[in-house]
């Protein structure tokens, strides 16, 4: 195992910043940790470092405890968001600092600097100031000096976060390949979603210091434990409502909104089920039918080349739906005016129910309600 | 096209009163820049060129004697050659105190904090108070030789010995000089990115001898240049603490170029021509000595 993180406490003053953190990546593996900004993650990365010390627990690197140990002595190397290159240093000594720190013999480090230059395409910019090359340069200038100290883990700190859109997913590409030709470990810090499922084999999801889920991307986005996770994998988000118990029957329950009649219902085979539940069905799995259950009212429709983003009005909250370009109604899809009602259907399977406390509940759905039918329901009694 | 010609000319007018006011807002402060600064400059550029004695009413035209006679006194190229070594010590020496005071302050504790503003106090007394109180502090009775006294030294009246007077003088300036340059040092060293110095850590630059060679001092160089410079014109302009304390003596132990202009026009001769002159040569010298550290400067900025 490359890193083990036993239960890690970090705090800044009253802030918290780690709760009781526990990690564990293997020799390879590329672990992201997700989470909002002020979630912990970096705090986590500078620990493993040693460039912040914790309040309490152990930071294990190939089975060393390694709690005061001095960063550059780790064995870990950090790739820094904006790279952090020496601003007065030319890239070869950027890139040799390292080697010479060490007092290496000066050939063995020109060979060294030249090996890595050549595996991430800079030979040409060696001679250059890092307020010479470009954004991208200047990545690849940050990969090669992590790669010449030869670590057991990289530590990458949103090391895209400065870089242009389409740049960025670039790059994503060579971090995946840097990831296949160096079989090192990399703990990847990010807030960005698409970057963890796009190259992480696991992503430890963290908020406000405490880890929420981890997994692989897939289960992560198929099997999410908490709405926290839930809502931040995936875009556009997952939608959430409120739904409440029905005062008529405790196994049905109704969407908590002003309007008179809820625009579906749901009916569980459990009836000791909490009074409240968070409701979540992402963008993607409405199905847009004209005998569907969920009765929506649209607000405006994006054309977006492969779907259509919807913005549509349920009961009293917004939500998006994506549906493909294929979909039709009676009306041409591109014909609908705002305002005009909508029917769409989803799968038992695809809701995902949230107890009081945003932990997932796994109750079978028995049935969805159109709201004719709970209309009659209440009607009836 | 009536109609955007008359909105241009309208523009027009609008930007010339706005110009108007712009000159109206400065021009207080232009006239006392005008009156106090460039208007004496050139007047004593002029009278530098003429033998002028305001007390004798002689005033002719004697084109650069006077700049001649002031090269070849003996006594002001004896003046500004101690103003020199008095710079290359002073400046030297409060450089490098103002880096080590910046580097040991530079937290954001609350005991650096309280350090920073006690090690500010020198920055901020009126030369003259603080010469009054040095005057004390170096005689024979006072603080330094009360200290060596128990190392069984002689007492040394400092300001009286030929010796020491000027070395007690450099003292004195370093010591309230010094805290200055370590505030510009400070905002220096917070344009160093946090995570620079945490990639130097991790390469294993840990020693603070390494840190100051690869990091501080070449990320900080362009701040000590800012600072040498402001070092030089200060010591080449010495006065107050001189006039106040030794008058350039004892034996002209301590006389420096402001004072031989100083002593010129108001105590001996009267002779204002001459001491202009003297001005000129002191500001040429100042001049030329910043502007060989600005051809230096270009080339070591790495913003």
């Amino acid at each position: 195992m490359a890193i083990e993180l036993k239960k890690l406490n970090m705090a800044y003053g009253s802030t918290v910043a780690l709760k009781d953190f526990d990690l564990h990546v293997d020799d390879g593996e590329f672990v992201a940790i997700l989470g909002p900004s002020g979630g912990g993650k970096s705090t986590a990365l500078r620990i493993i470092a040693g460039l912040v010390l914790q309040d309490s627990g152990d930071v294990i690197i190939n089975g060393e405890v390694m709690n005061n140990i001095h960063p550059s002595e780790r064995n870990v190397a950090m790739v820094f968001q904006n790279q952090a290159l020496y601003p007065h240093m030319t890239v070869y000594n950027n890139i040799a600092l390292n080697l010479r720190m060490k007092g290496i013999p000066k050939q063995e480090i020109d060979r060294k600097v030249r090996e890595v230059a050549n595996i991430v395409g800079i030979t040409s910019i060696l001679d250059r100031k890092p307020k010479e090359i470009s954004g991208g340069q200047a990545q690849r200038v940050g990969l090669a000096r992590a790669m010449i100290r030869d670590p057991v883990v990289y530590l990458m700190d949103e090391p895209l976060t400065g870089l242009d859109a389409k740049f960025r997913d670039e790059m994503r590409e060579e971090l995946i390949k840097f990831h296949r030709i160096t079989k090192k470990s990399i703990i990847y810090v990010t807030h960005d979603q698409i970057e963890a499922m796009s190259m992480a084999d696991r992503i430890v999801v963290l908020n406000n210091g405490i880890k929420i889920q981890e997994g692989s991307p897939r289960d992560l986005y198929d099997n999410p434990e908490h709405v926290f996770v839930a809502t931040f994998l995936g875009s556009p988000a997952m939608n959430t409502f409120r739904f409440r118990k029905s005062t008529e029957d405790p196994k049905l329950f109704i969407l908590d909104s002003t309007t008179e009649v809820s625009p579906f219902g749901l009916e569980f085979a459990d009836k000791t089920l909490p009074d409240e539940l968070t409701v979540g069905i992402r963008p993607n799995d409405f199905i847009l039918s004209d005998d569907g259950e969920i009765k929506v009212v649209l607000q405006s429709l994006e054309f977006l080349g492969s779907v259509i983003q919807m913005r549509v009005k349920l009961g009293d909250s917004e939500l998006i739906i994506t549906v493909s370009r294929e979909s039709r109604t009676k009306t041409d899809i591109y014909d609908l005016k705002p305002e005009s009602p909508l029917r769409f259907s989803v799968s038992s399977e695809r809701f995902y129910i949230f107890g009081p406390d945003d932990r997932r509940l796994k109750n079978p759905i028995i049935k969805v309600h159109p709201p004719e039918a709970i209309m009659k329901k209440t009607q009836g009694k | 096209m009536n109609n955007t010609s008359t909105k241009n000319k309208r523009r027009k007018i609008d930007l010339k009163l706005e110009a108007r006011y712009g000159y109206l807002l400065v021009a207080p402060l232009m006239a006392l820049i005008v009156i106090f600064t460039f208007f004496p400059a050139i007047y004593s550029f002029a009278i530098s060129l003429f033998h002028y004695n305001p007390f004798g009413h002689q005033v002719f035209f004697i084109g650069l004697a006077n700049y001649d006679s002031v090269l070849h006194s003996g006594l002001f190229a004896k003046a500004l050659l101690d103003v020199l070594y008095y710079t290359v010590v002073v400046v030297s020496i409060q450089t490098i105190l103002a880096f080590m005071f910046a580097i040991l302050f530079n937290h954001k504790m609350m005991i650096s904090r309280i350090s920073r503003a006690f090690v500010f106090i020198p920055a901020i007394v009126s030369s003259v108070a603080l010469s009054i109180i040095f005057i004390w502090v170096f005689s024979d009775q006072g603080l330094i030789n009360y200290f060596t006294s128990f190392f069984g030294i002689k007492p040394i009246n400092f300001f009286f010995s030929t010796t020491y007077a000027f070395p007690a003088i450099m003292a004195l300036n370093i010591f309230s000089t010094t805290p200055y340059f370590m505030i510009i040092y400070l905002a220096g060293l917070q344009t160093i990115p946090r995570s620079v110095l945490e990639a130097a850590s991790l390469d294993g630059v840990k020693t603070g001898w390494n840190r100051f060679r690869y990091i501080y001092a070449p990320m900080l160089n362009f701040t000590t240049f800012i600072v040498v410079i402001l070092g030089i014109i200060g010591s080449m302009q010495l006065f107050d603490q001189i006039y106040v304390i030794t008058d350039g003596g004892p034996s002209h132990a301590t006389y420096v170029p402001l004072m031989f202009i100083y002593n010129r026009t108001f105590i001996y001769f009267g002779d204002v021509g001459l001491s202009a002159a003297a001005s000129f040569i002191l500001f040429f010298a100042i001049l030329f000595i910043t502007l060989m550290q600005r051809r230096y400067l270009k080339e070591t900025r790495w913003t």
